[in-house]
């Protein structure tokens, strides 16, 4: 009881805060991108979004850590299809395993060092967003080195069968 | 000027103040609790803070996941694409046109959705739930296609 009382507080207290704030502020919805100042409730009135005022920074640095995601995921995207289509090989007798081990063991290192990279970058998120916009597009930068390593030990399995 | 009576709106530092006065709101950089700020710093990391309207649920879970699907079609099809370049220019080997094909219009076609995905970001954040799961459902059909199409080379070829 006395907790959905304090919730309907802070409810009540978020609303009352985000109406005081757009009182005289043009801001725009962060969904629908229309003009909110002025709204009375929590809702835009434009596409109904239910809003809240937040603390965010400054400047929110988000850009380069999707790009690493994207980079790191075609990376492990790679490894995968390439692993499966070995497998499929393996099962329609296209291919012979003993062939294809050295492959599979390149593809499987492939795939583990760009989990590993993607565990490493959604952890230093933060961090990252905290660099200069210079160490950021090196760090994104240096990020291209995981599908290139998992491109890397494919080609190197290739020449020195 | 003012006039009689008539209050000046608060400004941006003076809210964030009120703001944070009774709320235990964390840094969204180092997580500290920002509770009883006075100014519009975080006092652990440094950084510049302002109040920002968001969504009250951000519904990122289907756009990440798409995300995932689209980035790992791309970059099978744009580096098996790069495999056959490379290993054809060092072997001196004819790998046949119908895997550059695939693995081209593969990495075209999975390039163009997932710029559509980053820039549709918002429309997808908006929708009814049972719509952003079947988006993100329907993203695997971009790799599934990719892979098809890599298949169906492999098939021709032979």
């Amino acid at each position: 009881m006395n907790e959905s009382k304090s919730q309907s507080d802070v409810r009540a207290t978020n609303s009352e805060g985000l109406t005081d704030y757009l009182r005289d502020r043009d801001r725009s919805c962060p969904q629908c991108e229309k003009n909110i100042r002025g709204i009375t409730s929590q809702c835009c009135p434009h596409c109904g979004i239910e809003l809240i005022l937040r603390i965010g920074l400054d400047q929110s640095n988000f850009t380069s850590f999707i790009a690493g995601i994207i980079i790191i995921t075609s990376g492990l995207g790679f490894s995968v299809f390439v692993l499966f289509l070995l497998i499929c090989a393996v099962l329609t007798s296209i291919g012979n395993i003993s062939q294809l081990q050295q492959l599979v063991v390149a593809l499987g290192l492939g795939i583990v060092i760009s989990l590993v990279a993607l565990l490493l970058w959604l952890r230093l998120g933060r961090w990252m967003r905290c660099q200069t916009k210079g160490r950021r597009r090196f760090i994104v930068a240096l990020s291209m080195l995981v599908p290139l390593t998992s491109l890397a030990l494919f080609l190197m399995v290739r020449y020195f069968r | 000027m003012n006039e009689p009576g008539q209050k000046n709106p608060p400004n941006d530092r003076d809210l964030l103040k009120a703001f944070l006065d009774r709320r235990d709101e964390s840094c969204p950089l180092c997580g500290y609790n920002l509770r009883g700020l006075t100014g519009s710093q975080c006092p652990e990391c440094a950084k510049a803070l302002v109040l920002r309207v968001g969504l009250e649920e951000p519904n990122l879970g289907a756009y990440v996941t798409g995300l995932i699907a689209l980035a790992s079609a791309t970059g099978f099809c744009f580096l098996m694409f790069l495999f056959f370049v490379i290993f054809s220019a060092k072997n001196n080997s004819s790998i046949p046109r119908v895997y550059f094909f695939a693995t081209g219009v593969g990495a075209v076609f999975s390039s163009i959705c997932l710029v559509c995905w980053i820039r549709l970001a918002r429309m997808i954040r908006g929708c009814s739930r049972s719509k952003r799961v079947v988006a993100a459902i329907a993203t695997f059909l971009v790799p599934l296609i990719c892979f098809t199409m890599f298949m169906w080379a492999a098939i021709n070829e032979k």
